[in-house]
């Protein structure tokens, strides 16, 4: 490695050390400036770990002229790196090592890790010990032929199949082009929280924690550098008809994943490895916590699966720093609305269909308003280790079962996601609207007083922070209003002495989603409110004991 | 020979500079490059990871945005190539080239390296 030019340089440097050599390291990545991507052709020719050949620069050139990232670095000066005696031939293995690894960090960096070919990382997953311990120990049940031909055979046909669903060839530019999802008909997504975690992002993985499996807004975690490579989603892992896939994009990016590993110990060992895999090489990964949200909008409690897969993971090899972000979507409307519905009357849930996918684009033509997309706290895995466990670098080996000790860890982490989600919340002028107008007995309420009622909850909340990630919308009530109104959540009565704002039967029903999205905001203020519902004064202590 | 070359080239890299120019917009970070070199004295090298004209094109308008040596200003380090950029790792010329050293010849040299360290 290393070009000859600069080994000449390096040469000439060496023999006129007065004149001390900077060397600057430059890096120049066609299509990753850190903005929005809209054309799917130009994605084919963005920037990746590829070298590429001149017709492919010439048209990353003419395309991505305009989101083009150039990155100096710190120079490395030939005289600090190369003493007195040294020779020239030892300087410029140096400085080549120096620069290698500076490009190779800066790269993974700015494009996120180099990716290794499918059949390579199957390979590894099958030798990882614990798969093979327990196919050993299924081989070696009653009936079972570890070497043989017949079931034993067809045991390891078997295991091949299960690794071979892992998702193939998960690609940057796959992602990316997921991200122009978002664009079909939701409003530019607003994100706040996102500017500490770019600073984070050289050495840590991030896991981005979201409660609810909303495909869409989803999509625009991945701009954050490096963004959310893989999606974990649960019952994704069917082969559909027709022996595709119904998303052919889906499979690039998602770790599918059944809804219960129970009975079948080799698919739990070989999806945990893998998910090792995908951390131990550094990816970062968004999943939603299995149970985080309920129909109606509440936030329950998490399931600790993949928890629990990625702090045992890392605690066996503890080299990289994990950090998981907590997501809050905050929306508008719902695309499942009608499931919602008919979930909540106790229907069972429906399955995804090549008909319904078909279905669901009459629903893109609606107007969806905005996504809020919140990023809480981060929460650092190693501390949370530390504080609960001080000696876990000890008491775990690697290929060694889960140590029981580590699921009141696991519980305490999803407790603090689920807490740094509701923390950061966005309050949306659509949860104002269903929070004010449920309020209501009949769902209806003159402009007027809907409006004082808006700003004295906007108030409320703005005196009360329940934490310095909530975010509030500053538009004007009356804007709110009528925001509500094309959304068609709300609908306007005209009416001589004042006009009257009233919500639907099936919208209210919609609506207690939001409202419960942000109803943890107000339990503060509503509990010092009860206090006061009686009478008019009331004791300090006695306000602090009702409230608890 | 050389100084043939640079009036030969000059124009060219001018002219594909301004047609460069018209439509590439560089991103650039840090914000302030010139304070990366503030506490340094030398001569500046630029080193690009694969190199080529456009990225030297982009590195001469983002040096010139920010009051930075040109990559193709003159350079007192006594050497035969006369710019201030140099690629780390080229792209190959042709299928089955490859960038030196490679093969038995690193493993040489890193051999004879480890010596000469000991």
């Amino acid at each position: 490695m290393g070009s000859t030019r600069l080994r000449r340089l390096v040469d000439a440097g060496v023999l006129h050390r007065e004149q001390g050599l900077l060397l600057v390291p430059v890096a120049i990545y066609w299509g990753r400036s850190p903005d929005k991507e809209r054309s799917w052709f130009k994605l084919l020719f963005s920037e990746n770990w590829d070298v590429a050949g001149r017709t492919r620069k010439l048209f990353a050139t003419l395309l991505h002229g305009r989101n083009t990232l150039l990155r100096f670095s710190e120079p490395v000066a030939l005289h600090a790196i190369v003493q007195e005696q040294t020779e020239a031939e030892l300087a410029w293995r140096k400085v080549a090592r120096i620069l290698r690894v500076h490009f190779r960090q800066r790269r993974a960096a700015t494009l996120g890790p180099d990716l290794s070919h499918r059949r390579t990382l199957v390979n590894v997953v099958l030798r990882d010990p614990q798969v093979r311990r327990i196919i050993g120990a299924e081989a070696a049940r009653p009936g079972r032929n570890r070497s043989g031909s017949g079931k034993g055979r067809a045991q390891v046909r078997a295991r091949d199949r299960r690794a071979h669903l892992l998702p193939d060839d998960p690609h940057r530019r796959a992602f990316s082009r997921l991200a122009l999802e978002p664009h079909l008909r939701w409003h530019r997504a607003a994100s706040r929280g996102l500017a500490g975690f770019g600073r984070r992002g050289k050495g840590d993985r991030l896991r981005a924690v979201p409660p609810q499996p909303f495909r869409l807004p989803a999509a625009r975690l991945r701009r954050l550098p490096p963004g959310p490579e893989h999606s974990a989603r649960r019952g994704r892992h069917q082969p559909e008809p027709a022996g595709g896939r119904l998303d052919p994009a889906a499979r690039r990016r998602v770790l599918p994943l059944r809804r219960s590993f129970k009975g079948n110990r080799l698919y739990a060992a070989v999806f945990s490895a893998y998910l090792h895999q995908i951390l131990a090489r550094g990816h970062a990964i968004e999943y939603f916590v299995e149970g985080g949200r309920s129909r109606t909008g509440r936030l329950l409690t998490p399931k600790a699966g993949m928890l629990a897969m990625t702090v045992h993971s890392y605690t066996q090899y503890p080299r990289r720093p994990v950090v998981f972000a907590p997501v809050y979507f905050g929306y508008e409307k719902l695309i499942e609305g009608d499931s919602f519905i008919s979930e909540l009357r106790g229907e069972e849930k429906k399955k995804e269909s090549l008909l319904g996918l078909i279905r669901s684009v009459r629903a893109l033509r609606d107007r969806f308003g905005k996504v809020y997309v919140n990023v809480g706290q981060p929460i650092d895995i190693e501390a949370l280790l530390d504080e609960a466990r001080p000696d876990w670098r000890e008491s775990v080996r690697p290929g060694e079962d889960r140590p029981t000790w580590m699921n009141a860890v696991v519980d305490d982490l999803g407790a603090r996601i689920m807490t740094g989600i509701n923390a950061a919340a966005a309050v949306t002028p659509i949860s104002l609207l269903a929070t004010t107008v449920l309020s209501t007995p009949k769902q209806s309420m003159g402009e007027f007083e809907l409006m004082r009622q808006i700003d004295l909850s906007r108030e409320l909340l703005g005196r009360f922070r329940y934490s310095e990630s909530v975010t509030l919308p500053d538009w004007p009530a009356a804007d709110i209003i009528s925001h509500g109104v094309k959304l068609g959540v709300i609908r306007r009565a005209e009416h001589p002495l004042g006009d009257v704002i009233w919500m639907p039967e099936r919208q209210a029903v919609l609506m207690t989603y939001f409202r419960n999205n942000v109803q943890h905001l107000f339990a503060v203020p509503a509990s010092i409110a009860c206090c006061f519902i009686q009478g008019q004064r009331l004791h300090t202590r006695n306000c602090s004991g009702s409230c608890g | 020979m050389r100084r043939f070359a640079r009036f030969v080239s000059r124009p060219w890299y001018w002219l594909a500079g301004k047609v460069f120019g018209t439509w590439a917009r560089p991103t650039v970070q840090p914000d302030d490059p010139p304070a990366l070199l503030a506490d340094c004295s030398g001569e500046v090298c630029y080193v690009l990871e694969t190199g080529g004209l456009a990225d030297t094109l982009a590195l001469e308008r983002a040096c010139r945005q920010h009051g930075l040596p040109s990559p193709f200003e003159a350079f007192a380090v006594p050497q035969r190539e006369s710019s201030r950029v140099v690629a780390f790792a080229p792209p190959a010329r042709h299928a089955g080239a490859a960038t030196e050293p490679r093969g038995l010849d690193a493993a040489a040299a890193a051999g004879r390296c480890r010596r000469a360290a000991s």
